[in-house]
């Protein structure tokens, strides 16, 4: 099943002038985690916006597991969990207000709910920052609080912006540990990363965007298989290849 | 070389402190401008104030109250601007963002606290020159004072700034404690706020109750107790007392020695706080939030629209801005309304009738109630970041915006009702008045609160980090526009109730009204998908 289907997906910033993303089409299938990949200001955060609802696009169409994002957004909504860049939460709520009230906004019910909160408390350990005011959390806090809050109601969609950016190394395996339960759920993971070695590590598959357009899409299975260098190394050849053409 | 430096560095902070504030917002030089406008007009209304007092004093030729009335403006003038300085003060000094930043950096805490002194003291003594310099010329030319006053009258302003910005960064010190340890205490707050506003104006309110006695009094003369006891107060009111004597050009030696002896002390008192503690408080973060901790409730399911009215009274209400502004005028909107009406009951009976109280108390209520409303101007705003998460969620674009008409609404309306309830019980109004005025004023406020949030929509500006919304332009419109509309309704209502017949007045305003409430959630749904996707 798909996902995640975007078709001729275009978006500008400066009514045509220049391109954010450029005919970007992406499927996405059931239970598989993707690796969106790209140096700074590519266009990854304006394609994540765009396929979350955030902002409209130019032209093209995204689809959540069969809901057009355009014709049907709450319902393409209500299948996708999106943690943005700038963890943003709402600040003067406490963990848990925050919690329930996205819990709320999605209609989970009380008995789910709450054996979600306490797996999510489990592994990020934030138990006893849970009634605290979220700004006075610290970075990875917040980064945690918002990964709860998004993907309180098990989406089938799971969106993230850089979610690791900034992240201690016992954090990052957290958020690693709730994607991969994610995927063997059933769920899609889609994320942007600077980390290609957590990339090469966890995803099936990565694209590679650079100035508005993908470049490259990778089986990683198959990349690992094949290559003989790190998909780190390979992601600087081609966007070295993209520069020089441009 | 090390004094080169530190010179060096207060420079730097200085061009920091004016880059600040002139790329604070897009429109810099919009800033200044509306700021000088804003002080010009402070000026003019103060001037406008004075000529009434002055042709009071005229009036009562003879009575020789020039001095005294100097005393008790610039003991106003005092107060007004020993507020603003510590407000400023604690902004300035103890802001957490900025000096978070500046702590971290080889400057000295006199350094940092000297070049922030500047700032506000530069700020404070333009505020002092534009209040004072029109409203003491003013005030000298209506009464013919002689040359002397008028040239020190710059050099009294400047020493008045002086102090009060004393006065204020002194204050400044145990006041961040006090904010400190109240910012997650939002229901102690509260009361004190309520308390304090409450206080406030019901000393304001005995105040104007006995200027109308002293303007009613036919036989004032020079030797009424009145006159005595003003002149007996004056001479206690420090150091306004010190100024007005160098204007008037008394005792001008031994004033201004008391002054400068004042002003020494404060300096000395300054400079040891902040040697003492100025830098280590800024590295112990004073003056940041206390971590609020709430209770550990059940997670239980709530309904979509429930959920969102939550959310908003929990952002409103562990805000202090918010607190003060809209919690704490609701709560008091009851005893200030009954205050005001009962305070011009004898007005209005002795000049129009006393079938025209039910008017003017719809009309004092309005007011009231249009200050309140106008915070649904920030409803946008206010949101900050939290305006992009909410765009994530599969909620309908109408939901978020009529539960932010809501929260107002649930907000106000007890409000008006309580407020109308006391004119009732102490006999203002009658029980056939209590129900059409409700009406109209629920009316009035779904008028403003829809025309508010409209307005918010279509210009947002996003609050801060710290929650707070860098431009009260939208806000500053809606009270405007639901003043204009107050007044017309007012002496429509007026008018009415001498013409009318008192239920077919209290009829054609709620016709009105419902019309303004009707047009006001035209106004706001209108087109609202491409008004809400537009923000952010």
């Amino acid at each position: 099943m798909e996902v995640l289907k975007v078709e001729n997906l275009n978006k500008s910033y400066t009514g045509g002038r220049s391109w954010q993303n450029k005919d970007i089409s992406i499927t996405l299938n059931e239970g598989e985690i993707v690796g969106f990949l790209g140096m700074n200001g590519m266009g990854k955060t304006t394609l994540l916006k765009s396929i979350t609802g955030i902002h409209s696009f130019d032209e093209g169409t995204v689809a959540v597991c069969g809901y057009d994002l355009l014709q049907q957004p709450l319902l393409a909504k209500a299948e996708i969990g999106f943690v943005p860049d700038n963890h943003s939460t709402f600040e003067k709520l406490t963990g848990r207000e925050f919690v329930n009230f996205s819990a709320d906004v999605y209609g989970v019910p009380t008995d789910i709910r709450q054996a979600r909160i306490a797996e999510y408390l489990n592994i990020f350990k934030l138990e006893h920052a849970f009634d605290r005011q979220i700004k006075s959390y610290s970075h990875g806090m917040k980064q945690k609080i918002a990964i709860m809050a998004s993907f309180i109601h098990s989406p089938k969609l799971w969106v993230l912006d850089e979610p690791l950016v900034g992240l201690d190394v016992g954090s990052q395996r957290e958020v690693l540990t709730i994607l991969l339960s994610a995927k063997e759920n059933g769920s899609s993971v889609f994320f942007s990363s600077h980390n290609l070695d957590i990339v090469e590590r966890i995803c099936d598959r990565a694209f590679v965007i650079h100035d508005g357009v993908l470049i490259k899409e990778y089986n990683i299975r198959k990349f690992k298989e094949k290559s003989k260098i790190s998909l780190e190394e390979e992601f600087v050849k081609i966007t070295e290849v993209a520069n020089e053409e441009k | 070389m090390k004094k080169n430096s530190a010179f060096q560095q207060l420079k730097t902070l200085m061009r920091l402190n004016s880059k600040l504030y002139a790329r604070r917002e897009r429109g810099a030089r919009t800033d200044w401008v509306s700021s000088i406008f804003g002080l010009v007009i402070t000026g003019l209304v103060l001037s406008a104030i004075m000529i009434f007092f002055s042709i009071l004093v005229i009036d009562f030729e003879g009575v020789g109250a020039e001095y005294e009335l100097l005393v008790f403006t610039l003991f106003v003038v005092l107060s007004m601007q020993i507020i603003w300085a510590t407000v400023s003060c604690i902004k300035v000094f103890f802001s957490p963002t900025e000096n978070n930043l500046l702590v971290k950096y080889p400057i000295s805490g006199q350094v940092l606290f000297f070049s922030k002194f500047l700032k506000v003291f530069l700020r404070e003594l333009v505020f002092g020159l534009a209040v004072m310099l029109p409203l003491l010329n003013v005030y000298g030319i209506l009464l013919g004072f002689d040359l002397w006053f008028f040239i020190l009258i710059p050099f009294v302003s400047i020493l008045l700034s002086l102090f009060c910005f004393l006065v204020g960064a002194l204050l400044s010190f145990p006041l961040v404690f006090l904010k400190s340890f109240l910012s997650n205490k939002f229901i102690l707050t509260l009361i004190i706020f309520v308390a304090v506003s409450g206080i406030v104006f019901f000393g304001y309110m005995q105040v104007i109750n006995e200027v109308f006695n002293i303007t009613n009094t036919i036989n004032l003369n020079v030797n009424s107790a009145i006159m005595d006891a003003i002149v007996q107060i004056s001479a206690f009111v420090y150091p306004a007392i010190l100024l007005s004597n160098m204007l008037f050009v008394q005792s001008f030696v031994a004033s201004l020695f008391i002054l400068l002896g004042i002003i020494t002390a404060l300096v000395s008192a300054v400079y040891l706080l902040q040697w003492r503690f100025y830098k280590r408080m800024l590295e112990k973060n004073a003056g940041s939030d206390q971590v609020y901790i709430g209770r550990a409730t059940a997670n239980i399911q709530r309904r979509t629209m429930w959920a969102l009215i939550r959310r908003e009274f929990i952002n409103m209400f562990r805000n202090t801005g918010s607190l003060f502004q809209f919690f704490a005028f609701i709560i008091i909107t009851p005893l200030v309304t009954y205050l005001t009406v009962e305070s011009s009951t004898d007005i209005v009976t002795q000049n129009i009738g006393v079938f025209a109280i039910s008017a003017i108390a719809f009309f004092i209520i309005s007011v009231f109630c249009v200050i309140i409303n106008s915070f649904a101007a920030s409803a946008i705003s206010r949101e900050g970041d939290g305006f992009y998460l909410l765009k994530i969620y599969p909620l309908d674009y109408k939901k978020i915006v009529m539960s932010k008409v809501l929260f107002t609404i649930i907000c106000m309306i007890p409000s008006i009702i309580v407020a109308v309830s006391v004119l009732a019980v102490f006999g203002l109004l009658s029980i056939l008045e209590v129900f059409p005025v409700i009406i109209a004023l629920a009316f009035l406020s779904v008028f403003q609160i829809c025309v508010s949030i409209d307005i918010d929509l279509r210009s947002p500006k996003f609050a801060d980090e710290n929650g707070l919304v860098p431009s009260d332009r939208n806000t500053t419109l809606s009270i405007s526009l639901g003043l204009a509309v107050c007044m017309i309704l007012g002496v429509l209502s007026i008018i009415g109730a001498i013409y009318l017949d008192l239920i077919l007045m209290f009829g054609i305003i709620i016709v009105i009204t419902g019309g303004l409430a009707a047009l006001g959630a035209f106004l706001l749904f209108r087109k609202l998908q491409g008004k809400f996707e537009r923000v952010g």
